[in-house]
């Protein structure tokens, strides 16, 4: 181990290690949301109506607090939202957890069988825009700031095409635009596939990928004037095919430049390493690909963050049953090895199907822990396996200096939190300096978890705005320097399955007051430092080069 | 034909106690041929069997142990008719209807062997049924129902090496690996050489990343079957991890070697390469890997009784 990082494990030991409440869930009627996610199944187990959907936190209307859009199924087999319980739903966040139904007003109900959602202000013009994919055609909804949206799919050109699932905006050129990439799961018609299950017994289940064939993904490059072109071979991205369902953009090795990895299921996962705008897939060179002993997992959410706390960023990917969510630790010189054994991660997640995972630091320890929504994919697993149950719990595991331990998502002494999991985002909700969790459920109502952990310990949020990078400042470096520990990270709202979280940078400082130093490296190139950042406050922070301070800071609400 | 040899004793040793109850419930015909079948003579005890057969159709124990001969064989229709045959004959007999669904549950016909039991299930007091009945719930996927079983089977047999090592793997199986791990550990104590156990404790030191004793496991149960790939792949594992890239390399070489189909063994020699930088070579592998990829979905289990 660096000698950095035993410092840095050494230092935080000191900490609590108490976790009497982690979350508290939160009826979403009481919160003001009514969505229910729809997947529109007849008893034909059509493959898309298991998948469920993802939902996205982010600050649609500038006003400071977190809102929620959640995407939604369609009937099948027509595959039309032919009524409002189809509808997608964006929830505008009036504080303390209230929230107000504004899809009409906003016009983002969407049309088609929904899948997944990215949010990144792809026009620069300082509001979030919409990104949504589905099962035959995406849709991008700009933001016109007034609290309406406009359906721009057909002029940008990134209707995309077949089963999209996760999409994440990333300025992988770094031209101060946002791109646009899209992961494909399998080619797939509705009404042609094979009866999968018992058929002797009558018992149709959802079929495996395996029946079908597996996909490339798409690239889009914004042209800057609104429009998009279609570079999925010329970066180098074409000709892959998997069964991709999870994206996370993540500089892997610290050269600037974005790379991408794609969350598999039961095909290789793919690593995008970018050189200079170009990219060149190296999964299985990288030991990402596979399990270690070569098997193909069947990959679902994916995230990354530095959980050992030596400056690399590392990257979990849940799985299914018996295989266990991945933990691959970041070697350095593009090489991973899957430590999920070792590091605590494997044995608690090993019974269930993993969706959509989160490193974040939930108690604002220091250190990033993980969440995996899960939730079996076939509704009538008990019919196979009487151990096994259609909803499973969500897993929490707290980093205890570099190794996972689980704990109870709400507090010991509550029953475990069952549910069929697929989207997972993180968000500030409160503007508290924690991180509250929204799960979507497939065919089901969503969950919000409320973050009750870490009260008494300490920390800042970052909103960036890029001048000469992407406005939302995608792919920033981020180094925060605290009681002498170098913290790291990324700004981007990609990763977990579908989904897109908060893309404010929320830094866990345990009992310091004060980050000494924070760094950011812009995509553009811009380097910035901060000094003696106090404690408490969400900091807005303007792209400059040198030493500067930040455009405003706002007290936590607590 | 080394590793149906391998299978067919592990068969054998499965059969092994309720063996010893064949015979009982008919002539002394038999009592030759059990002696033969016994020794592995299978041939000879056939010949004897069928003789017997021929003389006395009624001679419901030489049914019996004919077609548990055929089944060592691998004459599997033949077995399942004279095994069924026998069963028909004497439905009360405890043993013939251990010893049909034992036959069918190593052949894959899990809802025929469940079936076979289902009259035994509410008697007790017998490891061997409670083993198969936990072997049979392994099959099924029903890992903590087989927990269960294999559980109750220790409690009246607790130095089974079949029945800790099944316990083991059903604890493994569901991802308990501490559990796990002592199981391997106490079966290894009784029987050093137990190959599968050996296995297994070394890929779930591996897993934990204790790699210098899971390539001490790892190589103890390379010299108990050096024909098992699987074995080489998971050592070769371990040597990288430790920065034995020489060692690991031609690990990973015999794993290929003895597993040419399994796409397992060249992600892991490529893996060895790239670690070497012969990133050419690697990538020949991995292409290897991955054309068997392609071409077929299902691997082969990493110990002989999975």
């Amino acid at each position: 181990m660096p000698a950095l990082a035993a410092l840095c494990l050494a230092a935080v030991s000191a900490l609590p290690q108490k976790l009497p409440e982690a979350f508290v869930a939160v009826n979403p009627h009481d919160a003001g949301i009514g969505f229910v996610h729809r997947n529109g199944g007849t008893g034909a187990k059509e493959m898309i109506e298991t998948m469920g959907s993802g939902c996205a936190i982010a600050d649609f209307d500038n006003d400071g607090l977190a809102d929620i859009f959640f995407v939604n199924g369609a009937a099948v087999p027509s595959l039309k939202k032919d009524n409002a319980t189809f509808s997608n739903r964006l929830y505008h966040n009036l504080g303390n957890f209230h929230f107000v139904d504004v899809t009409e007003k906003a016009g983002v109900a969407g049309d088609g069988y929904g899948m997944g959602v990215a949010v990144g202000d792809y026009n620069n013009d300082g509001f979030e825009d919409i990104y949504v994919t589905g099962f035959g055609h995406n849709q991008l909804l700009r933001n016109r700031g007034d609290g309406t949206f406009e359906d721009v799919t057909a002029r940008a050109g990134v209707a995309g095409g077949g089963w999209s699932t996760s999409a994440a905006f990333v300025d992988y050129d770094r031209d101060g635009f946002l791109d646009l990439v899209v992961a494909r799961y399998v080619q797939y018609t509705v009404g042609t596939g094979p009866y999968c299950g018992d058929k002797a017994r009558g018992w149709r289940s959802y079929c495996l990928p395996d029946q079908f064939l597996p996909s490339s993904l798409l690239l889009y490059h914004n042209n800057g004037n609104g429009t998009f072109s279609d570079v999925t071979d010329e970066a180098g991205l074409g000709g892959i095919k998997v069964n991709g369902l999870g994206i996370r953009i993540v500089d892997i090795d610290g050269d600037g430049w974005p790379d991408i990895v794609v969350a598999s299921d039961r095909t290789r996962n793919l690593l995008f390493h970018n050189q200079h705008g170009k990219f060149e897939e190296i999964g299985t060179t990288a030991g990402l690909g596979y399990s270690n002993d070569g098997v193909a997992r069947a990959g679902m959410g994916v995230d990354a963050a530095d959980v050992n706390v030596d400056g690399r960023p590392d990257i979990a990917i849940a799985d299914f049953e018996s295989e266990g969510t991945a933990l691959f630790i970041n070697q350095g010189g593009l090489s991973f090895r899957d430590e999920a054994g070792l590091r605590g991660v494997l044995e608690p997640s090993f019974p269930y199907v993993g969706f959509g995972l989160r490193i974040f630091d939930f108690d604002n320890d220091g250190f990033p822990d993980l969440m995996v929504a899960n939730g079996h994919v076939l509704d009538d697993i008990t019919r196979y396996r009487h151990d096994m149950t259609w909803a499973q719990p969500v897993l929490l595991l707290h980093n205890d200096q570099g190794k996972f331990v689980p704990v109870p998502v709400a507090g010991a002494d509550a029953q475990p939190l069952k549910l069929v999991g697929r989207g997972l985002a993180t968000g500030d909700l409160t503007n508290s300096g924690r991180l509250d969790v929204v799960i979507s459920q497939n065919d089901g109502a969503p969950v919000l978890l409320r973050n009750e952990a870490g009260r008494d310990m300490n920390s800042i949020s970052l909103r960036l705005i890029g001048t000469r990078s992407n406005r939302d400042g995608f792919g920033t470096r981020v180094e925060a320097k605290i009681d002498g520990r170098v913290w790291t990270s990324e700004v981007t709202p990609s990763g977990s399955y579908m989904s897109s979280s908060d893309p404010r940078v929320v830094i866990g400082m345990g009992r310091a007051l004060q980050v000494e130093s924070l760094r950011l490296s812009w995509p553009s190139g811009t380097t910035q430092e901060l000094r003696g950042l106090a404690a408490g406050y969400i900091y807005t922070i303007r792209e400059r080069q040198g030493l500067s301070r930040p455009e405003a800071a706002k007290k936590f609400e607590r | 034909m080394a590793a149906l040899a391998a299978k067919w004793a592990a068969v054998i040793a499965m059969l092994a106690p309720v063996l010893s109850c064949a015979g009982q419930e008919g002539g002394v015909c038999s009592a030759n041929a059990k002696a033969l079948f016994l020794q592995h003579e299978f041939a000879a005890a056939q010949a004897e069997l069928q003789g017997c057969v021929a003389r006395d159709t009624n001679d419901n124990a030489s049914w019996e142990l004919l077609g548990l001969t055929l089944a060592s064989e691998g004459d599997k229709e033949g077995a399942r008719a004279d095994l069924v045959r026998a069963l028909s004959a004497v439905p009360e007999s405890r043993e013939f209807r251990i010893n049909l669904a034992v036959f069918l549950a190593k052949n894959g016909r899990i809802d025929e062997a469940d079936e076979a039991i289902q009259p035994l299930l509410g008697s007790s007091g017998d490891a061997n049924l409670d083993r198969l009945i936990g072997y049979i719930r392994m099959q099924q996927h029903e890992e903590r129902e087989a927990i269960t079983w294999f559980e109750r089977a220790l409690q009246q047999a607790p130095d089974s090496v079949e029945t800790l090592y099944r316990l083991g793997f059903a604890y493994h199986s569901v991802g308990d690996l501490e559990k796990a791990a002592a199981l391997y550990r106490q079966v290894l104590e009784l029987d050093p050489d137990q190959f599968s156990a050996r296995l297994q404790l070394g890929k779930l030191l591996l897993l934990e990343g204790d790699y210098g004793k899971a390539e001490q496991e790892l190589t103890r149960a390379s010299r108990i079957r050096p024909d098992y790939p699987s074995t080489w792949r998971y050592l070769s594992e371990a040597q990288l991890f430790m920065g034995k890239s020489q060692a690991a390399l031609a690990s990973a070489r015999t794993a290929v070697d003895r597993g040419s189909q399994d796409p397992r063994n060249y992600y892991q020699l490529g893996t060895v390469l790239t670690h070497l930088g012969e990133n050419q070579a690697a990538n020949a592998e991995l292409e290897i890997m991955q054309k068997l990829r392609a071409s077929r979905r299902w691997l082969p289990p990493d110990s002989p009784e999975d």
